[in-house]
């Protein structure tokens, strides 16, 4: 079998972890490769390494992110808001151009502030759709390690739970929005596996959004 | 509310396939939101996932996701389509992620990700193509104690993983949204997943997969 030298081995490891081999040449680099078994142990371990970073794509941000976003925006300075107004002075122009001068006059001389507060109302009424959360905390007694069930308890009410908690000090939460619906669901799914201690008005509509901050207490 | 994505054309074989982020983009920089809505929630996860990476803090990525797009909200309307609106949303994340990491630096915020016990089931667990139901606490350990190995590369490095390993990235679409000769990100990549299998020994002795 043929073989190659130390630095030739080294340059096909290098194109194999690039992934710009393919099919029987990444093969046939591979056998070359292993030939060397210090290069063989080092591909081996980067290619483990890169198959685990791969496992750490889709993070999903908390629901309801567009929602916040949007509301952002809104609340920003008249500046950021002209799009916005843009959008509403097309929607409200299928009115004569004499018309739209003189309502443009009495923007302008009339109500000085009109236009920004016009921005926030159609942020208001156009982009945000739901009425704020109510918020509601989760207590659940479980450490950090165990969040992988937690959250597939999370995910299967309907509630998007981030891969992982975030920390502050020894207590780790996540913030997750949802509807009340979604939270007993929650509730019941985790309360069969471990103590959970609700905190909170919860809304009695069942699609009334709440915002859920859970809570883990440790063991 | 009706979503941007059903008022656009159907595409049919006998028709070139529509541009779907340009015809997004160029409506939104026009002032319709609900173009700038469904552009968010298309692109919302390859922002926050790469904020996740680069910081390895929730809220963090969060706050800074929402920077991005409030930034390609003021900005769409100088959107050239010169680049992919992807590699173009991957250079502002990119930018917001290192000003971000400069302004944790200097008020002395370190990497917020507990490092888990050592093991090496947890990372063989995450290295798994496919880990069982079961087992989803190891690898969310494993995950964890990789999130801290990345935490201490440097911000360039950490990017240029995380955009390659974790996102799946050509070397195309890093040059675009890195702005680096693609030499210079092979030659970093290679010195960062040499850094990061020093950092986690257990990857040591590992059989690898076929990429």
């Amino acid at each position: 079998m043929a073989t190659v030298n130390e630095k030739e081995a080294r340059r096909l490891m290098q194109q194999l972890l690039d992934g710009e081999l393919q099919g029987v040449e990444a093969a046939q680099a591979r056998v070359l490769v292993e030939a060397h078994p210090e290069l063989a142990a080092e591909l081996n371990a980067h290619q483990a390494l890169q198959q685990a970073l791969s496992g750490l794509r889709g993070a999903d941000p908390a629901a309801g992110f567009e929602d916040r976003l949007l509301q952002r925006i809104a609340a920003e300075p008249p500046g950021l808001g002209e799009r916005v107004l843009a959008t509403l002075r097309r929607m409200l122009m299928p009115v004569t151009l004499a018309t739209a001068a003189a309502a443009a006059v009495m923007l302008t001389v009339g109500a000085p502030n009109t236009s920004s507060t016009m921005a926030r109302d159609v942020a208001a009424a156009g982009l945000l759709q739901r009425s704020a959360p109510t918020p509601v905390t989760l207590r659940l007694r479980a450490s950090d390690a165990q969040w992988g069930a937690i959250r597939a308890a999370l995910n299967g009410a309907g509630l998007v739970a981030p891969e992982l908690p975030a920390r502050q000090g020894a207590v780790w939460s996540a913030e997750l929005n949802g509807t009340t619906e979604q939270l007993n669901a929650a509730v019941n799914a985790l309360g069969a596996q471990l103590p959970v201690e609700v905190q909170g008005s919860v809304p009695t509509t069942g699609d009334a959004p709440v915002r859920v901050r859970v809570v883990l207490t440790g063991m | 509310m009706t979503t941007a994505a059903a008022t656009l054309p159907a595409v049919s074989r006998a028709t070139p396939p529509v541009d779907v982020d340009a015809e997004l983009a160029s409506r939104a920089a026009t002032g319709d939101t609900a173009a700038f809505r469904e552009l968010v929630t298309r692109y919302r996860r390859r922002v926050y996932s790469v904020a996740l990476r680069m910081l390895g803090d929730a809220q963090e990525a969060e706050d800074l996701s929402q920077d991005v797009f409030v930034t390609l909200f003021k900005s769409l309307a100088g959107f050239r389509g010169e680049s992919r609106l992807s590699t173009w949303i991957y250079r502002v994340t990119r930018n917001h992620c290192l000003n971000r990491i400069k302004y944790l630096n200097r008020r002395g915020r370190q990497a917020m990700v507990a490092v888990g016990e050592e093991g090496r089931d947890v990372l063989g667990e995450l290295a798994a193509p496919e880990p069982s139901p079961g087992r989803v606490v190891l690898a969310a350990e494993g995950a964890r104690r990789l999130q801290a190995a990345l935490q201490t590369l440097p911000p360039e490095q950490r990017l240029l993983v995380v955009l390659r390993e974790v996102e799946q990235l050509s070397y195309e679409e890093m040059v675009e949204a890195t702005g680096l000769p693609v030499g210079t990100i092979k030659s970093r990549l290679h010195r960062a997943r040499a850094a990061l299998v020093e950092q986690l020994p257990e990857f040591k002795g590992m059989d690898g997969w076929q990429r």
